[in-house]
């Protein structure tokens, strides 16, 4: 076994500019431990000159492993990668020991020089149980991106992910994309070149293999065969409401409308908003612009809406004007209204301010949304956590929106946009997001990832239970392994398992027991 | 008083550092063991603490429903209130360990933290345990 | 699966007064599966010895190792140089893997450090439910693959007792009446002609009431020849 060589550096800025802490005695401290090689000062470590001379250090005393008495690894710990993979080393055979934010910044000078010793003691203790990380940077074998959907976010996806300079495959089931009619031009324009662009494939996902950049792909249904892809955006429509008979759905009104049969006199347009907060804005925006459309061609038709709130938020706002100003009644009601149908229907509801409300109609069309955005199937074939509206549970928000749990696989939302300009937007973050996945010179994995050890695995599932990420699985020997590439080092894993054969580079059981020991020694002062 | 705060990188760490950055000042008896997530810390590791003379020990994670990884936080919680227990059944008390919620931007929010175990502590008094050197 | 529960501590610490030099055991098959007997928990085990020990004055020593499976004589051997250092064993194995370290190693303590309860299966992440009462006269074949000797708290064997409410079990809300879980499952199997067969009163010859169970594989029992042949 190679002889483990740890060279320390300690930077003159980690007492801050205030220059509080005593760090000759701190080098003094840790250059009589085993196997410490050499302790030198950094005028500064973030600073290139500073890098020079500890990359000469490096390589000059052919150390293994280095510790840096600095500030906090959160800053520091992706530049002294870079530094340690330039000397030659993996680049996780560092640690860090945060003496300026947590120790010379928040005590008292004779408390925080002894922390500062003890701190130093730990990062050495941590330093010498490190092993050579996995860690690659790997090409994506593919920069074709996969959108599953069959609507409008699938349309507008494909669109924004070409215009990034990447392949797109458009997956739906019934091979042919819906789009609303009401769109203008200028959004329908581009959507109709993208769908002849984009090559669409009918048919069902029946599974998914692989890591980001390079995804297995097989489909069944309509077409079937297998296809490479770097990326999948799941970008369902939600689902339109179920309708009772003589209720028309959006769709059926617009090819009504295209006809040339003769429009309704009276048509009352029905959104539904009422199951829960969680509706569609866009219920709202077909509304108001199928408003707009029958009141230009038919002036003597009445339209009303009846909702139970207006939702216009953002550019729906003009839309509301227009409507309105075409003579569109908007009726506010509390609750759900009843459909009799008919030759001519009736709708019942009550107006907070009216009361009961009786509307004879020609025409009643329901707009609205089932709460199901129809991607379950999907969702189980990809084996993502689904919420209840059938939509995989998205990673957390503020981080990593659009993206699931699953890496290489983004999600856009059904709900929450209230316009399709708005739509777009959302389509054109997440292609962004897969933009710089596939296009990216590498993609990055590995470091503080997780490691099974087969002999001692119990096939137990444990681990494959715990993990949000789908990193660990069971291999076909009936032992679980880690896929690092998916592995986002969290340690649950490591944690839960029930007869230890999962340990983490970085943060491995021996490393934590030998930091609480280091930190409760009491250093001579 | 020796005390050790197990805290995960995205919230504890980094709303101790950022403690450090508005120079909120609090005992050096506290020293941080850096996890990548609170939901790694294990009871076997609380335990050993404690025969190696910590006198109190703490795990800061993210806010509830706010866990970086989803749901470290309530596996924390889980190990924590397990730890508890086996201290109380070796007749140690369990308030010598506890869980913590806090977000990255809370600095304020660590130093309380800080403070409150350190209040623990004086109440407590030292780890029953003499530890030899 | 084997299913059991460690012993209170208090329990364990009782047991192992008087002795010093002790070792804790665990196993890698059901007893880590069901958390309760494991590496991990051996690990745990073994710290919280310590930590009593110390807080006590007590200098015990306390070691620590994991069989593969410890109803074997084979793994259990392994255990051969830490048991001669030891004047205590606490297994947290079944109870046939206590008992083998026992008969293995006839100078040495033996104390279980698990209470050993039932064949069962995880329901959902750390609930374990019994489900096979070992009778050795299996009727699952009548009941739509549901056991009806544990899984019903009256083992009644041709239908419901009439006390359950809302599917669930009289002794308990959570428990699912059995009965009904049998009807429903033959229901879906298309079966529900198998009620019909009466289950007659059980024989109960070959579950635990007559001595402990003994099943011979002729097949792989070893001829004289083949035993003088090994040696």
């Amino acid at each position: 076994m190679s002889e483990k060589r740890i060279g320390v550096f300690i930077c003159e800025s980690a007492g801050g500019s205030e220059g509080s802490l005593d760090l000759r005695s701190l080098g003094k401290h840790v250059s009589s431990l085993p196997e410490v090689s050499f302790v030198r000062f950094i005028d500064q470590v973030c600073k290139e000159t500073g890098q020079a001379q500890m990359l000469q250090a490096l390589n000059e005393d052919e150390v293994d492993r280095f510790v840096v008495a600095a500030c906090s690894p959160l800053s520091k710990e992706r530049m002294l990668m870079r530094l340690a993979a330039e000397a030659g080393l993996n680049p996780f055979m560092f640690t860090i020991a945060n003496v300026r934010e947590q120790s010379a910044f928040v005590h008292s000078k004779a408390g925080a020089d002894l922390k500062a010793k003890r701190l130093l003691r730990m990062a050495v203790e941590k330093c010498r149980l490190l092993a050579p990380a996995p860690y690659d940077v790997r090409t994506p074998d593919s920069r074709t991106v996969l959108v599953i959907g069959d609507g409008l976010r699938a349309a507008l996806a494909a669109e924004e992910v070409s215009a990034l300079g990447l392949e797109v495959m458009i997956l739906v089931e019934e091979g042919m994309l819906r789009l609303p009619r009401f769109l203008d031009d200028a959004l329908a324009e581009p959507l109709k070149r993208s769908e002849e662009g984009s090559p669409i494939i009918s048919g069902q996902l029946a599974s998914l293999d692989g890591v980001p950049g390079a995804f297995d792909v097989l489909i069944e249904g309509k077409t079937s065969g297998a296809l490479r892809c770097g990326a999948v955006i799941i970008a369902f429509d939600p689902l339109p409401a179920k309708l009772e008979e003589g209720i028309k759905s959006p769709m059926h009104f617009e090819e009504f409308m295209a006809s040339g049969a003769p429009l309704p006199l009276s048509l009352v347009i029905v959104v539904d908003d009422w199951k829960s907060d969680f509706h569609s804005p866009q219920a709202m925006e077909w509304a108001m612009r199928t408003a707009v459309a029958i009141r230009t061609r038919s002036p003597e038709s009445s339209v009303r809406i009846l909702c139970r709130d207006i939702s216009s938020r953002g550019e729906l706002e003009s839309e509301q004007l227009r409507a309105q100003r075409h003579g569109t009644i908007f009726v506010r009601t509390e609750r759900m209204p009843t459909i009799t149908p008919g030759v001519r229907a009736t709708v019942r509801t009550i107006d907070p301010v009216v009361g009961e409300l009786a509307l004879d109609a020609d025409a009643v069309v329901l707009v609205g949304s089932d709460m199901n955005a129809g991607s379950a199937s999907t969702c189980f074939v990809l084996g993502l956590a689904m919420r209840p509206d059938g939509m995989p549970r998205e990673s957390k928000v503020r981080l990593r929106a659009g993206e699931s749990l699953r890496a290489g696989i983004y999600v856009i939302d059904p709900w929450g946009e209230w316009s399709s300009a708005d739509v777009r937007s959302d389509c054109a973050a997440v292609a962004a997001r897969v933009a710089a996945l596939l296009l990216s010179p590498g993609i990055e994995e590995g470091g503080a990832v997780a490691q099974v050890e087969a002999g001692k695995c119990s096939a137990c599932l444990s681990c494959v239970r715990i993990c949000p990420y789908g990193a660990p699985y069971v291999t076909e020997e009936r032992k679980a392994e880690v896929r690092y590439e998916l592995c986002q080092g969290c340690g649950m894993c490591v944690t839960s398992c029930p007869s230890k054969a999962i340990d983490m580079h970085c943060y491995s059981d021996a490393q934590i027991a030998a930091e609480g020991k280091a930190a409760l020694k009491e250093p001579r002062p | 008083m020796k005390i050790i705060g197990y805290v995960c990188s995205h919230a504890g760490y980094a709303a101790a550092d950022l403690a450090g950055e508005e120079r909120l000042q609090y005992s050096p008896d506290i020293i941080l063991i850096r996890l990548p997530c609170a939901g790694r810390i294990d009871v076997v590791h609380l335990l050993k603490a404690f025969r190696e003379g910590a006198d109190m020990l703490f795990v800061a994670g993210c806010l509830e429903g706010n866990c970086h990884h989803h749901y470290g936080n309530h596996e924390a919680r889980k190990r924590i209130d397990q730890a508890k227990s086996i201290l109380e059944a070796l007749g140690m008390d369990g308030r010598r360990i506890e869980m913590f919620y806090l977000a990255s931007n809370q600095g304020w929010k660590f130093k309380e933290i800080a403070d409150e175990m350190m209040r623990r502590a004086s109440e407590l008094g030292p780890n029953p345990l003499e530890v030899k050197e | 699966m084997i299913i059991g529960e460690q012993k209170p501590l208090q329990e364990i610490c009782a047991m192992l007064e008087g002795h010093q030099r002790i070792l804790v055991t665990g196993c890698r098959s059901c007893v880590a599966i069901c958390l309760a007997g494991g590496e991990k928990e051996v690990g745990i085990l073994a710290e919280s010895l310590r930590l009593h020990s110390d807080l006590r004055g007590r200098n015990w020593e306390v070691t620590e190792f994991t069989t593969e499976r410890q109803c074997e004589k084979e793994w259990v051997r392994e255990l051969s140089d830490l048991v001669a250092k030891s004047d205590a064993v606490v297994s947290i194995a079944c109870g046939v893997g206590a008992q083998t370290i026992q008969a293995l190693f006839p100078e040495v303590r033996v104390l279980p450090g698990l209470n050993t309860s039932n064949m069962g299966a995880p329901e959902e992440p750390g609930v374990f439910m019994e489900k096979c009462g070992g009778c050795g006269d299996c009727v699952l074949h009548l009941t739509g693959g549901i056991c009806p000797i544990v899984r019903c708290a009256k083992g009644m064997l041709n239908g419901p007792c009439g006390g359950s409410q809302n599917g669930k079990c009289e002794i308990g809300h959570d428990t699912p009446c059995a009965w009904e879980e049998i009807y429903h499952s033959l229901e879906r199997l298309g079966r529900l002609d198998l009620l019909e067969e009466l289950i007659p009163p059980k024989n109960w010859l070959p579950s635990r009431s007559g001595g402990p169970r003994r099943i011979i594989r002729p097949e792989a029992v070893l001829t004289r020849e083949e035993k003088e042949m090994r040696g």
